[in-house]
């Protein structure tokens, strides 16, 4: 630094260290001593070296609910204790079956048990710090679902439930989620595959699951338009595991983006859903912008909210 | 009438397969839509056609559609030029029909339980029955050596594991550790201290339908003798293993695999992120990893990075599991794509998945034409014929 003064150095570090390209010596050393020293090196690419340990604390403090342990509620759930998070509510009503094993992370030896109890075997195995309250029961309806979270209180929900549908399943973590302003997360099961990547929504700043309907119905395919559907019950719909590696995947990474509670890594699937092309191996995206007619905005929200609290 | 060869065409139970949703426009064009492809079918037939569909549910045979096609059809007056086993044929081609018992003429009941939705969806891109059963078999038969049981090797063993891959060398010279609950795919505390083949093997017989098995705890170094490593009867080679450093450890086993004909994946490690799509080495048909060595430097000469100054930042990588999970998929997709029929092209080129908005960042790479190792691939083929 040949002429600089010694505060324009300090500035240039004070720059470097708030863009994250360096770090106190002590801020490694510590990071280098903890076994998610791959996480937080990670979220030092994203949090000055001040506040990256809080940052972690966030996501590790985090309670989140994953609404069917399904084959994407499964990885997913594994994903995020291998990152760090250690409190789980997980709510599924089915119990483990051979044919959930070319998808799921389940066992071979857990054929017959709770896929809630089977998952909590599973996170267990990965830490004993993790929490995980088990509820082994099917939500039916809308108000069922509200009592449980009412009563588990979580920080974010995860939506992998396609029963009866997942279209039925997020309107109902909506309504909750709205009313309370929890952040959720919809991964998989749209359209009956399991190659697309859902929304998430955090109520009053993203569009919510009913403004992505008005937008989703005004670009509704137009050869379809006017059509009608082949009525087929009972359906047993084609699956591949790396699919479901990579909804799941991404469906953990928008829970790390909320988990740690920072304008400096933020949703990426906020107004917007995915697709991967098994095909191509492309990712798309469908824009899925607020729609002012829904009434969620931040204003909507906080009367909700109010009411709610009154 | 049906007769002949249409006799046994005739006596089979056809129903719409589960994975092709069907709609109806107003005129009479019917729009078959595969979910998991998303590829589409569009055909302009008869109304009474269009009734048909409906009767597909299995539980009678064409020969027996056939003979209540043609009472609607004379009940209805309609000259109806269109042939309904001609229709069924041609849908049946297409795969939109199957046999109501086709997996089970394929597979044990076991497999077939496990593997049923799979299968559904192997028929989406094989768009036969047989073809997505010999896709599935060649699954099962497919011998893979995997090098490095480690952030990314370890999910995608799980996910080879889950769709059917029973038969594998897992090479990994290092014991499972503590930190390795961030980030590896079969980790149990109960098993820190053990080696990583060990508990891959164990992985293995748990969930496997019949699993055949080498555990090797021995480092793939740059003197290593391959063969001698993993054996000769390996059927597919994935590398993951990014010490001394995957680009070494890559050309090492590409020169081997080129040499012997068999494909490589390389997997993870490069730059030590976790969210590569990975690269296929299929030889005579892709780029070897000279040709990719060769493709960088030509690139990126005159580019000069500085050199760092923390010597050894191994520690200083950051990773998510989330991305390793990412990683491992589109590797097992290319392999899935790989062993397909109609998979399409072996990609060649290299890609990325990039966090911040998820896009995918990828470029193609040739074939070098001087590359020492593959370049003359036709005299190499001709030595090991």
């Amino acid at each position: 630094m040949h002429g600089a003064s010694v505060s324009l150095v300090s500035h240039l570090m004070e720059v470097l260290h708030e863009r994250c390209a360096v770090e106190p010596r002590a801020v490694r050393d510590a990071v280098d001593a903890t076994e998610h020293y791959r996480v937080l090196n990670f979220l030092g690419d994203y949090f000055p070296a001040a506040e990256l340990f809080a940052a972690f604390e966030r996501l590790r403090s985090t309670r989140v609910a994953i609404l069917g342990c399904g084959a994407v509620g499964s990885w997913t759930a594994v994903q995020l204790a291998h990152s760090g998070l250690e409190n789980f509510i997980v709510i599924d009503g089915d119990q483990v079956e051979e044919s959930n094993l070319n998808r799921s992370i389940f066992l071979h030896e857990d054929i017959g048990q709770p896929k809630v109890k089977a998952i909590s075997s599973a996170l267990h195995r990965i830490s004993q710090r993790v929490r995980v309250r088990r509820v082994n029961e099917n939500v039916c309806d809308a108000d069922g679902l509200r009592a449980l979270l009412s009563e588990a209180r979580p920080d974010v929900i995860v939506n992998c439930a396609d029963e009866p549908s997942v279209d039925l399943t997020s309107e109902w973590i909506n309504e909750y989620c709205q009313d309370r302003r929890v952040p959720y997360v919809i991964a998989g099961g749209y359209n009956l595959h399991l190659s697309l990547i859902g929304m998430t929504v955090s109520p009053g700043v993203s569009a919510c699951i009913n403004c992505s309907r008005i937008t989703l119905d005004e670009l509704e395919d137009e050869s379809l338009q006017g059509v009608r559907r082949l009525w087929r019950p009972k359906r047993n719909l084609g699956s591949l595991s790396p699919l479901t590696g990579i909804t799941s995947s991404l469906a953990a990474s928008e829970v790390l983006r909320l988990a740690v509670k920072s304008d400096r890594l933020r949703p990426a699937m906020w107004n917007r859903r995915g697709e991967f092309n098994f095909l191509t191996n492309e990712l798309s995206f469908v824009d899925l912008p607020p729609r002012p007619e829904c009434g969620c905005t931040a204003e909507d929200v906080r009367d909700r909210v109010s009411n709610n609290s009154q | 009438m049906i007769c002949g060869d249409d006799d046994q065409f005739g006596s089979l139970r056809l129903w719409l397969r589960d994975g092709v949703d069907v709609y109806i426009s107003p005129d009479d064009v019917v729009h078959f839509v595969f979910l998991s492809t998303r590829k589409r079918l569009r055909l302009k037939v008869t109304p009474l056609l269009i009734e048909c569909l409906e009767w597909l549910d299995g539980s009678a045979s064409v020969m027996e559609l056939d003979a209540r096609y043609k009472a609607q059809a004379s009940r209805l007056d309609s000259k109806h030029p269109s042939s309904f086993v001609d229709f069924i044929q041609y849908l049946y081609g297409k795969g939109i029909l199957v046999r109501k018992d086709w997996m089970h003429n394929a597979f044990c009941p076991e497999q077939v339980e496990r593997y049923s939705r799979q299968l559904n969806f192997f028929l989406d891109i094989e768009e036969s029955e047989a073809a997505a059963t010999a896709l599935l078999k060649r699954i099962m038969n497919c011998r893979i050596a995997l090098i490095g049981i480690g952030a990314v090797g370890s999910w995608i063993l799980r996910e080879l594991v889950q769709i059917g891959f029973q038969r594998f060398i897992l090479v990994d010279p290092k014991t499972l550790k503590p930190a390795d609950r961030t980030r590896n795919a079969i980790f149990d505390h109960l098993l820190i201290g053990e080696p990583k083949a060990l508990v891959a093997e164990r992985f293995v017989h748990s969930q496997a339908l019949e699993p055949e098995t080498r555990a090797i705890q021995s480092p793939l170094d740059i003197d290593t003798n391959v063969e001698e490593l993993i054996g000769a009867d390996t059927d597919l080679i994935i590398n993951t293993a990014d010490e001394p450093y995957i680009g070494a450890t890559s050309i090492k086993l590409s020169r081997y695999c080129v040499e012997k004909g068999l494909p490589l994946l390389v997997a993870g490690g490069f730059d030590a992120h976790l969210a590569s799509l990975s690269e296929i080495i299929v030889p005579g048909q892709t780029p070897c990893s000279d040709c990719y060595a060769m493709h960088f430097e030509e690139t990126l000469r005159g580019w000069k990075p500085i050199s760092h100054p923390i010597v050894d930042r191994r520690r200083g990588f950051g990773g998510l599991p989330s991305l390793s999970a990412f990683a491992a998929s589109a590797a097992v997709l290319k392999i899935v794509r790989l062993l397909s029929e109609n998979g399409g092209d072996v990609e060649q080129g290299r890609g990325e998945f990039l966090f911040d908005q998820y896009s995918i960042d990828s470029f193609k790479v040739e074939r070098n034409p001087e590359c020492p190792t593959c370049g003359d691939f036709e005299r190499l083929q001709a030595r090991a014929d």
